[in-house]
């Protein structure tokens, strides 16, 4: 294994543990590498979830701004950078979404999350390329009333209570709907990983 | 004021908002009371991180979309007035954070753990002598305010450790404590004292006792 000094001549080239340990400690190109590297998707996370461009470039740039000022805490053994940072967009995306409601929430607007037409998934540490076709292909696989509940709750951060209303189903059914599709998500991805 | 969810009569309503939980779409005092439930209760817990990795891979199929033009400009002119605050690293500490940074990622094992910490060669690396079970490196790069890395693994590490650096003409500097799991971890340190005049480094537990030393003399 020769790749210590080669990979670390640049930034870029660094994993993502080292960059936000040069981020902890204030080094400006690491910050610049990881912008880089995560700018596309987290813009495109925090598109889905808000649906504007402005709100979503908004959201991405605090989401960038808050891994700078919290890389010294990211721990690595809780899960990979990518989870991290993909989850740090979200919440800010759902919270600017609730700031702008009555904007409803559409999940139909979401089909290319699962429809096996979508683009090339993105190379991915937390979840391979393979891994990623399996999570769209249980995703399609749901039932339509519980994807949308799915995807109400993970991409609009809709409670159940609020799922309810708008699908003017009880709360309960609203419930099992979304835990019964993340638990298929999940068995997708356990399935793969069996030996 | 909330109240923990009995592990027995509460388990099964809460299994039921485990996902709400999971989704981080929960608010107020229910939240609060299966995050406690979630702590006596080892099948909600268990549950719930699946929910929790559920959730992470949803994330993950959100197609990549560029962003305006000068994106990027705008996001380092935002953390601009924070990062003049902070000293940049030197190519050299950048390798040693890779090296670190590779080693835990890589799962912390073997003997490809001592070619990948392999520092470059003005930095100085130091086997912890660990009194009890578990291994570790410390490692030093930079001279008039160097990097410490401290990298722990294996054995039988408390939550928390301190660091107390020791210079040659006896001072002792505090650092830390840091979270440690039982499997290790990894942390770093801009030190403000020279590199020559560290003389050692001991890791201490909350009680107070020595777990770990290293020299550091040059």
């Amino acid at each position: 294994m020769n790749w210590t000094v080669r990979r670390a001549s640049l930034p870029g080239g660094l994993p993502d543990e080292a960059l936000l340990a040069a981020m902890a400690h204030g080094d400006a190109d690491a910050g610049a590498a990881f912008v880089r590297r995560y700018a596309a998707r987290v813009y495109g996370l925090a598109l889905k979830v808000v649906g504007d461009p402005g709100l979503a470039e908004d959201v991405s740039q605090e989401t960038f701004v808050r891994c700078w000022r919290h890389a010294a805490v990211y721990d690595p053994r809780r899960g990979p950078a990518t989870t991290w940072v993909l989850t740090i967009a979200r919440n800010l995306a759902i919270d600017t979404l609730r700031l702008q409601r009555p904007i409803p929430f559409d999940p139909a607007l979401l089909v290319e999350l699962w429809a096996p037409a979508a683009g090339p998934a993105p190379e991915d540490e937390a979840v391979g390329r393979d891994a990623l076709a399996e999570v769209r292909v249980a995703l399609g696989s749901l039932s339509p009333a519980q994807r949308r509940a799915l995807l109400r709750a993970t991409f609009g951060g809709q409670s159940a209570a609020e799922i309810a209303e708008a699908e003017a189903i009880p709360v309960g059914t609203a419930k099992t709907r979304i835990r019964a599709g993340l638990l298929k998500v999940r068995a997708a991805l356990a399935e793969r990983e069996r030996p | 004021m909330t109240r923990a969810l009995p592990n027995d009569a509460g388990h099964e309503a809460a299994s039921e908002e485990l996902a709400e939980l999971a989704l981080g779409v929960l608010a107020g005092e229910r939240r609060t009371e299966l995050l406690q439930h979630c702590e006596q209760c080892v099948a909600c817990r268990r549950e719930l991180a699946e929910l929790a990795q559920g959730l992470d891979a949803l994330l993950c199929v959100a197609p990549a979309v560029e962003p305006p033009a000068g994106f990027e400009a705008r996001v380092l002119a935002a953390i601009a007035p924070r990062r003049r605050r902070r000293p940049r690293l030197t190519a050299r500490a950048r390798r040693v954070l890779v090296a670190a940074a590779l080693v835990l990622g890589a799962g912390l094992t073997g003997a490809g753990l001592t070619r990948a910490l392999a520092p470059p060669a003005a930095a100085r690396t130091a086997a912890l002598v660990v009194h009890g079970h578990g291994r570790g490196e410390v490692v030093v790069t930079g001279e008039r305010s160097p990097l410490l890395v401290v990298r722990l693994q294996g054995g039988n590490w408390p939550a928390w450790v301190s660091c107390e650096l020791v210079t040659a003409a006896g001072q002792r500097i505090a650092l830390g404590p840091y979270a440690v799991g039982p499997r290790g971890g990894i942390w770093s340190a801009r030190l403000a004292v020279p590199a020559t005049t560290l003389d050692s480094v001991r890791l201490i537990s909350a009680d107070g006792s020595v777990l770990a030393w290293a020299p550091l003399r040059a």
